[in-house]
């Protein structure tokens, strides 16, 4: 039970009804007040007027313009009364003189207590009234007064309708609080489950949104967000993983399967020899494959972003094309370079001249003797890129998505040396620098890879 | 005879570098943890040091970063597991001289280290020669004993830390990570290629070969036949 009064929907209600509770009561007290005040003191002014007013008289006179005095009342209760010096009643309502009423012919606020008054129900409370009593010059004294019942009356009006519309207000909220908590609770018992289930490697599982879309629901979709790219991650390690057993695989089972015959056999120290340069090579082998994949793993992590520094794009360029220009030459193919004088960036310079390695490496396996390989780089006001441009065999168009993943060598270049993550840690290191890479087809024929990206 | 101090706690390791270095003519010492090292560099006259990050109580880094800290300036070239950038640079900032990940080839290690028992002086030269070789650094000129050479700003370049290492054995990944400032392993061994051009105009027909090729470990500027 103490569960559903602790989440926040039942102690806002609460607050709430607290808070108009409060504000109500000071209202009402500050009215109450305001409208009493205003009631005494003109009050005290009719019956002050009035006491002047009938003061001087014979005791006849005195008598009928108390029966007019006592008439007028109407609804307001009056009182009044003609006392001989002993307290005798002549004329008047009073059955008896008030002993708390100090007779010095000013107006005072006086308890009338019950039974004081003739024709007043008995059932009547003892009444504030404002009262004047004044000694005559012949010894009589003459009481005249309003009471404030009516104040009472409204005094007692008030705390009702305070008491129950608060009362009400309190339960309607403490009720819509205890029924909001409840609500609250299921909805999140709801996503409790959810989470349990995808812990427990339920991975498919989403939690529920409603079409609310209040705060719940908003971090609802953001989770959901994020396990879908849980979901993504977890595909591709998943991937990676039968890749890298492939990859891994090959060249220690090469080494092994040799050293294992070599060992069974006869061999002689010489063919012993080559065993062992042979499963050198193959051991050299996956080690590139796992520096490789550390490195991609490093680089997709964003931990290199740490490392940014301004660089020059055009030198990079620049020098990776000097690196080259031997190996395309003995090729016969032209390596050509067209950048701008500088192209200032941040990033990391030695990531990008890999890239650019890898790049115009690919492009110049692909080409064939008498065709250009060509660098360019450029920036305007809003974007920079660099492309490298081969006029070699091309990468089918249903392939390009497949170039990216990791290890992916297109069939025909199977072949070839290298790790196979070569394309794989282009597309890593374009992405920590946000850039986006393009491969399109070139002219006549071949491919242009460009990396592009928004100046910030 | 040069002394060099192998600080490394796994003792098959240690043995097989150590065994290579006596075979090249080497003294060699034997630590397996900082302590040990501070007491043997502290009695002997050590050269060298080959120093593996990883080690039982205070690690290789901070015992180099210590001894750089009294003014000890042996060179050390730092072994480590560990190959990412960053621990690379923190290897060299503590005061290594030079930093090779595991695994690394036997050959590799030992021309590091001779290139770092051989620094080069640090004299600023205006003129670098080796055997009939001579490079004019300031006016770029090249001359091998009256033939002038031509050289592209990268051979200039690549001629130039030969020259400052003569008849060492350089390995690719040096000349990589130091004349080009690629970290990375290029997917063709265009190392093999720049050199090759180089020795195109350095060797002429009847000279005698100065850039050798060392098999299994890089290439040499032989300073005489």
């Amino acid at each position: 039970m103490l569960d559903l009064l602790r989440p926040s929907p039942f102690r806002l209600a609460l607050t709430f009804a607290a808070a108009v509770s409060v504000s109500t009561l000071v209202g009402v007290g500050v009215t109450y007040r305001s409208i009493s005040n205003t009631i005494e003191t003109r009050r005290e002014i009719i019956v002050a007027d009035e006491t002047a007013a009938v003061l001087e008289g014979n005791r006849d006179r005195i008598r009928k313009d108390l029966q007019s005095w006592l008439r007028n009342g109407l609804l307001l209760y009056s009182v009044a009364g003609l006392f001989e010096a002993d307290g005798t009643p002549i004329a008047g309502n009073l059955n008896a003189l008030p002993t708390n009423l100090t007779l010095d012919g000013k107006v005072h606020g006086i308890v009338l207590a019950e039974g004081m008054i003739t024709g007043a129900p008995l059932s009547s409370n003892p009444l504030t009234a404002l009262v004047s009593g004044t000694r005559r010059s012949d010894g009589t004294i003459l009481v005249m007064g309003r009471t404030l019942s009516e104040i009472g009356d409204l005094r007692r009006a008030l705390f009702d309708m305070v008491l129950f519309g608060l009362a009400g207000l309190l339960l309607v909220s403490l009720g819509y609080g205890l029924y909001a908590n409840a609500r609250q609770a299921a909805r999140l018992k709801l996503i409790q489950r959810t989470f349990a289930r995808i812990m427990e490697g339920a991975l498919d599982e989403r939690v529920p949104v409603s079409r609310r879309r209040d705060d719940l629901d908003r971090l609802a979709a953001d989770v959901n967000r994020m396990l879908d790219m849980l979901g993504s991650l977890l595909a591709e390690v998943k991937g990676v993983g039968d890749n890298i057993a492939h990859d891994l695989r090959t060249p220690l089972s090469i080494a092994r399967t040799r050293i294992e015959r070599a060992l069974a056999s006869d061999a002689d120290a010489p063919a012993l020899r080559s065993t062992m340069a042979i499963s050198l090579t193959e051991l050299d082998r996956a080690f590139r494959t796992i520096s490789a994949l550390l490195r991609l793993a490093e680089i997709q992590n964003g931990q290199r972003r740490a490392g940014f520094r301004m660089l020059d794009l055009a030198l990079v360029c620049r020098d990776a094309v000097d690196f080259y220009e031997p190996l395309a030459d003995s090729r016969g193919i032209g390596l050509t370079l067209d950048v701008p004088a500088a192209l200032p960036m941040r990033g990391d310079a030695d990531l990008l001249a890999e890239v650019l390695n890898n790049l115009i490496d690919n492009a110049i396996k692909f080409s064939s003797a008498g065709s250009s390989v060509t660098v360019a780089a450029r920036s305007d006001a809003e974007t920079i890129a660099v492309s490298v441009a081969d006029q070699g065999q091309g990468i089918p168009a249903h392939e390009r998505d497949n170039v990216a993943k990791r290890f992916y060598r297109l069939d025909k270049s199977r072949h070839e040396s290298g790790t196979g993550l070569g394309l794989s840690l282009v597309f890593a290191i374009a992405e920590l620098h946000g850039f986006r890479v393009a491969m399109q087809d070139g002219l006549p024929h071949g491919t242009v890879v460009t990396m592009s990206r928004d100046i910030r | 005879m040069k002394t060099i101090l192998i600080v490394e706690d796994e003792a098959a390791m240690a043995a097989e570098i150590g065994a290579d270095l006596v075979d090249r003519g080497y003294h060699v010492r034997h630590a397996a943890s900082a302590a040990e090292a501070a007491e043997t560099i502290g009695e002997a006259q050590i050269d060298a040091m080959i120093v593996d990050r990883m080690l039982p109580g205070l690690d290789g880094l901070s015992m180099i970063a210590a001894l750089r800290a009294e003014g000890n300036r042996i060179p050390a070239l730092v072994l480590s597991a560990l190959s990412s950038v960053d621990d690379r640079i923190k290897g060299l900032k503590a005061g290594g001289d030079d930093y090779l990940t595991k695994p690394f080839a036997v050959d590799e290690l030992a021309a590091r280290v001779e290139a770092l028992l051989r620094r080069p002086v640090d004299l600023p030269k205006t003129t670098l020669r080796v055997g009939p070789l001579e490079l004019d650094l300031i006016t770029r000129e090249a001359r091998r004993g009256e033939r002038a050479i031509e050289l592209l700003p990268r051979e200039f370049k690549l001629l130039e830390y030969m020259m400052q290492r003569p008849d060492l054995a350089l390995t690719r990944a040096m000349l990589l990570e130091d004349v080009w400032a690629y970290r990375f392993v290029p997917q063709t061994n265009l190392v093999d290629v720049h050199v090759g051009k180089l020795r195109r105009k350095i060797d002429g027909a009847d000279e005698f070969a100065m850039i050798k090729n060392v098999p299994g470990v890089g290439f040499m500027l032989r300073s005489n036949a």
